[in-house]
Formats: structure tokens, sequence, C-alpha cells
């Protein structure tokens, strides 16, 4: 609950927001709310605590016993190591797109430069993003539900999270060391264990546009 | 191995698992927005300072808008929509306006990645290349 002041995002205050919620972990199953979430009175979290009661039993069904693993993907690659095939689409644009045709003057081939670095920049990312789908697909059998943020356009580095039974993490923990020993092109950074955050429905927001409407 | 994730409190190591290469820890945390460059926040009162700093500072955003207009450029060619002669001259404006843009960095002694903007969500919109 807040008074609608201004909100800092400290680091401080994020991890205060977190240690609450792992220790109620402990004892308890826990859907945890984004710190920031603000809700102005007693009333409005009355009220999302009524609306969102489906919702709540659904989530707490889900998370009980589970924990939430964060992994962030990186694929290390030497420059030129992905070669861009003559034949590939983009290629093929190239060749025979209005820049085929024109005469190479001065300003033509800088903007054909340019645009063959956008479409080898484009497939190293598509070859990029292949390579992450597969280590995350293995990963994802291995835990009772999965979430893979790839729309980040051209990010350096993937996320996903996975949502793994507090007994399977060790195990988890093992299988993540083994994928990233067997493929050097792609560097893992896993952390947790954290509570379900991205596993639960956002029940301030979906609550309050049920409340709104 | 143990490794600490910044700001947290003593006991909050997260770390399940981590490259043991430094290098590319660092290129993770470079990917976290942790190693931001970082615009000055305010203009310089030495004067020594102000006119080095005001530039890079002017010089972010037209490297941004330099950068934008270029992407619409390869974008407008790969639709097709564009003469050869048209193309011909975009190309020729930007590349002008690209070796201008170097020409003053080299006259204020700033290098490509000082003019990054970070724009948060937005992420880092200018190409450091």
């Amino acid at each position: 609950m807040h008074d609608g002041s201004h909100v800092t995002a400290a680091a401080d205050k994020v991890w205060r927001h977190e240690q609450v919620a792992e220790s109620l972990m402990g004892a308890h199953a826990v859907l945890p709310m984004q710190y920031g979430t603000l809700l102005a009175s007693l009333d409005e979290v009355e009220g999302m605590l009524r609306r969102g009661y489906p919702m709540f039993v659904e989530d707490l069904a889900r998370v009980r016993d589970h924990v939430e693993v964060g992994i962030r993907f990186m694929v290390l690659r030497k420059p030129g190591a992905v070669a861009i095939s003559a034949t590939s689409g983009t290629s093929q644009l190239l060749q025979s797109d209005s820049l085929a045709k024109s005469p190479m003057a001065p300003g033509t081939a800088y903007l054909r430069t340019k645009l063959t670095k956008e479409h080898e920049r484009r497939d190293r990312h598509r070859v990029d993003l292949e390579l992450v789908r597969k280590t995350y697909r293995i990963l994802a059998e291995h835990a009772a539900a999965a979430k893979l943020d790839d729309d980040r356009g051209d990010a350096p580095a993937v996320s996903a999270a996975f949502l793994v039974h507090r007994g399977g993490l060790a195990a988890f923990k093992k299988l993540v060391a083994r994928l990233a020993d067997a493929d050097r092109d792609l560097a893992l950074l896993c952390t947790g264990p954290w509570p379900a955050y991205s596993f639960v429905s956002d029940h301030a927001s979906q609550s309050m546009q049920r409340g709104g409407s | 191995m143990t490794i600490a994730i910044d700001g947290a409190p003593e006991g909050g190591a997260k770390v399940l698992h981590a490259p043991e290469d430094q290098a590319i820890l660092d290129r993770f945390a470079g990917a976290l927005g942790e190693k931001r460059r970082e615009l000055p926040q305010r203009i310089a009162t030495d004067p020594d300072k102000v006119e080095r700093d005001l530039a890079r500072l002017v010089l972010s955003v037209i490297e941004l808008l330099r950068q934008l207009l270029e992407k619409q450029a390869t974008r407008r060619v790969e639709s097709g929509a564009l003469s050869a002669e048209e193309i011909e001259r975009l190309g020729l404006t930007l590349m002008r306006l690209e070796a201008r843009m170097g020409e003053l960095k080299t006259a204020f002694g700033l290098q490509g990645q000082e003019l990054t903007l970070d724009l948060g969500p937005l992420r880092d919109l200018v190409d450091c290349e």
C-alpha cells in the first residue's frame, strides 16, 4: 500500500522486498508481487484479494513447493564464425533489388554495405536464437513450467525463467552445468532460487482492471 | 566458486552457475546494464571541460538521429520502393553525414562509444561498432 508519492528503486530496497518474500517462502507458498506494485488503500487491497481469489487459488496450486530459477544465455561467437550463405534469402534480396541494378556509384555502394551488414546481423541473431532455444527446450523439459524472453531485438543476453520443484533444484543446477560444459559457444548465468515472480498472474493490475471496468 | 550479485545483502549470493572466465562475466554484466557508459548528468562548470561535455551531449543526440535515418533508409531500399537515382542520392547524403560526424568526433576528441545513449527500456539505440 502506498500514498502515491515517489517510489525509488534503490538496490537495498529491492533486496529488502526480496528478503521479505523469501522469508515467507520458507514456510508457505508465496505469490510474490514485483517491487513497486502500488495499491492506494486498504480498500483496494481487499478488493484485489476478493476479485483475484480464483487466480490466487490457481497460482498457489502452481507454485506451491516450487521456486523460480533464472538463466541468462549469451552466445560466444568468434568474429566471422557465422558464414552467410550466398543463397540465403537476404543475400538473394541484395542481388535482386534495385541496388544490384544500379551502377556502383559511391552513395549506392555505401548503402549496399550498410544493408549487407544489417542482413549479416540479422542472420547472426537468428543463428544465436536457434542455439539458445535448443538449450532452453532441454531445460524446460526438466521444469514444471518455463518462459523464454527472446523478443528483445538483438539484446546480447536472452533470459529465461524456470519453475523448478524445490526437491529438484540440485539436479536442475547440475543439468545447467552439464549443458554449459557441453557447448562452449553458449555461456549460461544461472541464479536462484527466487520466489516465482514469472509464474504468477499480475494480480494487482488484473484485479484493478476488472474493478475499474 | 562464490559469486554474489551486486547489491545483495550478506549471504545473498544467488548464483547457481556462472562461467569461470571473468571476461564472459564482464560481458554478462555489460548486458545487464551494470557497466553503462553514461552521458554527463550535468554540464561541467570547469571551463576546460564544458565545451567537450556539451559537444558530447549534442553529438550523441545527432548520432542517434543519424543512425535512425540510416536504418530507415535501409528499410526503404529493402522494400524496393526507391529508384536507382533515389538510392544513390540517399546513400550519398548519409555517407557525407557519417563523414562529417567522424570529423566532429575527432575535433572534440570523442570515441564512438562515448556517444552511446542509454534509453532504458528502449536499450542502447546507437550502434558503437
